[in-house]
């Protein structure tokens, strides 16, 4: 017992000076490399942005986009062969410099996440309740029972009927949706000032997935908690952020709230992803827009915009420079391209294009019809 | 606009996400072992039970002779299994050495999984220079045959006397020589099972999100992978006794297993070569016996590994 009152409760006299306004986070050009047989692997290049308390940003991009990495960058979750560069403060210290151990006095009472798949995320052979208790009675020195009360009123506060019962069970006897409950209930348990869910829906059936949204949105009001919601599906975080930082090939290439995000996209990629997404009001059996290709080698990153190659807009320009992130009209609004959605100059690029029958880099165009990207009005 | 761009965009996620099925129910039900395993645990429980009772038991003295009946055939009279050339029981002989050899089996295979079970897993779970160094050291010793390098510690361990090893302090010693032989040509066996079975476990995003929560190494191992990989290890473990009942008769071959008088299944086989044909029942008796172990830890090794994966493939 006096062993575990040492490091009982770090959190609470360390972090009890922080100060209570101002950001909670900020990431500042952090970049992130795996060294592998092939190269290094550029995942994340560069990016950079902030998030007060209580707030939520969503990190939307296909897969392979180094959404998933920039978040474990954060937090300092890499693996062996990853090297990471560029600052990470939290509370205003300095964590982009940390690893494993000096890390751990984060992981749990300061920032926790909610992994993609809970099928995979609880260890098939602990009791739901242990799984639990255990972050608890290990951050904090708490008597079996207590945890066993925190634990029963955090399963109750995710949801979970019959938490009594739950608490007994292993994760095999839990749906893909209970599971995903538990997981966020673990990630709750010593009252993190920053959530991460890395893609927290993916794995799950439809019918579930808004309800996780929901849990979560509601978990982070009632806590004051700041979130990072990592998604490939825009329609995810629609409605559920305050900033969105769409990811392209390990970058940002555009960020901005979420209302202007929608209502005024900049940025070719987004739009593109916005036009993938199915619409209620489209006939049954309509074709669904796509992206035409893939995101490009990481490894070894086109010289110029790394979109160019699947973009309608794309003109030489945009495969010789790469576009700096500037500043839109809205304040919090900033994107990466040379011929912006909803300009003149990106009108009159697609239009060229639309004349020519394709784009810069090759890329087939058509005004109308089955082609990829068509029918963009602008 | 942004709200009907909300409900169109939530209707859009519809397609995006693979659906998770509900686990059937079967999976929940209690599946029986079958009928094969449970006469296996009979038979092993039965073997134990006699080893341990074998003093109280109403048995022949084990070492000495009858030399009026020498070479009883079975069912003789007064000798239930027959008797060997020197007239000694063989009922009580195979009860007594049923001590030797299954402490030997047990024990050995005990040591090996303590140390090679904890070597792998922290060569597992640790990877990188540990993970190399540790994984050198087994595909070193894997690289000596087992028999050669078994038999190579007994001798250096404990030099045969020429004596013999009547006295019982003679007769622990050698089985502690033994299984402590045994137990180290083990080691890199289970070792790299448990190794094998480490990496993979140390991988799964259980034992991730748990280091998220801020567990430490040491946590994250003994109580997220350490669990999961003892399955693995307590199938091949049974396996691992199977052999070593042989292998124990391979070193009485030899004569470094247990020194005459004193009786072993592997000896009892041994000291009778000479009596092949004339008094088979001395050598049947035992190799029945090693046969029908052999063959239920074997099977039910199966068992055990047959359950882990089912309950994995549930999951």
């Amino acid at each position: 017992m006096s062993r575990r009152k040492r490091g009982a409760a770090p959190g609470s006299e360390r972090f009890a000076d922080a100060p209570l306004d101002g950001s909670l986070l900020e990431v500042t050009d952090v970049k992130t490399q795996f060294k592998t047989p092939r190269g290094l692997v550029h995942a994340v290049d560069g990016v950079s942005f902030s998030l007060e308390r209580g707030k939520t940003i969503g990190i939307v991009g296909e897969s392979g986009c180094g959404k998933s990495v920039l978040s474990r960058s954060i937090m300092g979750l890499l693996p062996r062969n990853a090297v990471r560069h560029g600052s990470v403060t939290f509370e205003g210290r300095e964590i982009g410099k940390s690893t494993g151990n000096s890390m751990r006095q984060y992981w749990g009472t300061q920032m926790a996440m909610v992994f993609q798949d809970p099928m995979t995320s609880l260890n098939p052979v602990m009791r739901i309740g242990n799984q639990i208790m255990e972050s608890l009675r290990f951050h904090f020195d708490v008597t079996k029972d207590y945890a066993e009360e925190t634990a029963l009123a955090l399963l109750n506060s995710v949801g979970i009927p019959e938490a009594e019962r739950r608490l007994r069970e292993y994760p095999h006897q839990l749906s893909g949706g209970m599971r995903q409950r538990v997981m966020i209930a673990i990630a709750l348990a010593c009252g993190p000032k920053l959530l991460f869910a890395d893609e927290p829906t993916t794995a799950l059936d439809v019918t579930v997935q808004a309800q996780i949204l929901d849990l979560l949105q509601e978990q982070q009001r009632e806590r004051f908690m700041a979130m990072v919601l990592v998604t490939h599906d825009l329609g995810v975080v629609a409605g559920r952020t305050d900033d969105i930082a769409v990811m392209y090939a390990g970058r940002v290439v555009e960020r901005a709230p979420t209302r202007s995000l929608f209502e005024q996209t900049r940025h070719p990629y987004t739009e593109a992803l916005l036009k993938s997404i199915p619409k209620l009001g489209q006939p049954s059996h309509s074709k669904l827009d796509a992206i035409a290709g893939r995101p490009p080698d990481l490894v070894k990153p086109p010289r110029g915009c790394k979109f160019a190659a699947r973009c309608p807009y794309a003109q030489p320009k945009c495969i010789t420079d790469e576009p700096e992130l500037v500043d839109a009209e809205t304040p919090g609004h900033a994107f990466r391209c040379f011929f912006p959605v909803g300009s003149q100059a990106g009108a009159e690029a697609l239009a060229r294009n639309l004349s020519a029958g394709e784009t810069a880099t090759g890329l087939p165009v058509r005004k109308e019809g089955e082609a990829v990207l068509t029918g963009v009005t602008v | 606009m942004l709200e009907s761009a909300d409900t169109e965009l939530t209707a859009g996620s519809v397609s995006a996400a693979a659906a998770v099925e509900e686990p059937p129910d079967e999976v929940f039900e209690k599946r029986g072992m079958g009928v094969l395993a449970w006469i296996g645990i009979g038979w092993l429980s039965l073997v134990v039970l006699i080893a341990i009772l074998a003093p109280v038991l109403p048995l022949k003295a084990p070492m000495v002779g009858d030399y009026l009946h020498p070479k009883a055939g079975l069912f003789s009279p007064g000798h239930l299994l027959g008797s060997d050339d020197s007239g000694r029981d063989v009922l009580s002989r195979v009860v007594w050495g049923a001590r030797a050899s299954l402490l030997i089996a047990v024990g050995s295979i005990a040591f090996g999984t303590l140390i090679g079970g904890f070597l792998g897993l922290v060569a597992g779970f640790k990877g990188g220079l540990t993970d190399t160094v540790l994984g050198a050291f087994f595909n070193i010793f894997l690289a000596f045959p087992q028999l050669v390098l078994a038999l190579t510690l007994v001798a250096v361990l404990a030099p045969v006397k020429p004596s013999g090893g009547a006295s019982s302090g003679e007769w622990g010693h050698r089985i502690l020589v033994v299984i402590l032989a045994v137990g180290i040509v083990s080691v890199p066996l289970l070792g790299r099972i448990t190794r094998a079975s480490a990496i993979s476990w140390s991988q799964r995003e259980f034992v991730m999100a748990a280091r998220a929560q801020g567990a430490t190494s040491r946590r994250v191992m003994l109580r997220e992978v350490l669990p999961n990989v003892v399955p693995a290890m307590a199938s091949i473990a049974l396996l691992g006794v199977a052999i070593v009942l042989v292998l124990e008769g391979a070193l009485a071959v030899f004569g470094v297993s247990i020194q005459e008088p004193n009786p072993s299944w592997g000896n009892m086989i041994y000291s009778q070569l000479s009596n092949l044909n004339s008094a088979p029942a001395v050598w049947i008796v035992p190799s029945v016996l090693i046969f029908l172990s052999v063959l239920a830890l074997n099977y039910l090794g199966d068992v055990v590994r047959a359950r882990f994966d089912v309950r994995e493939s549930a999951l």
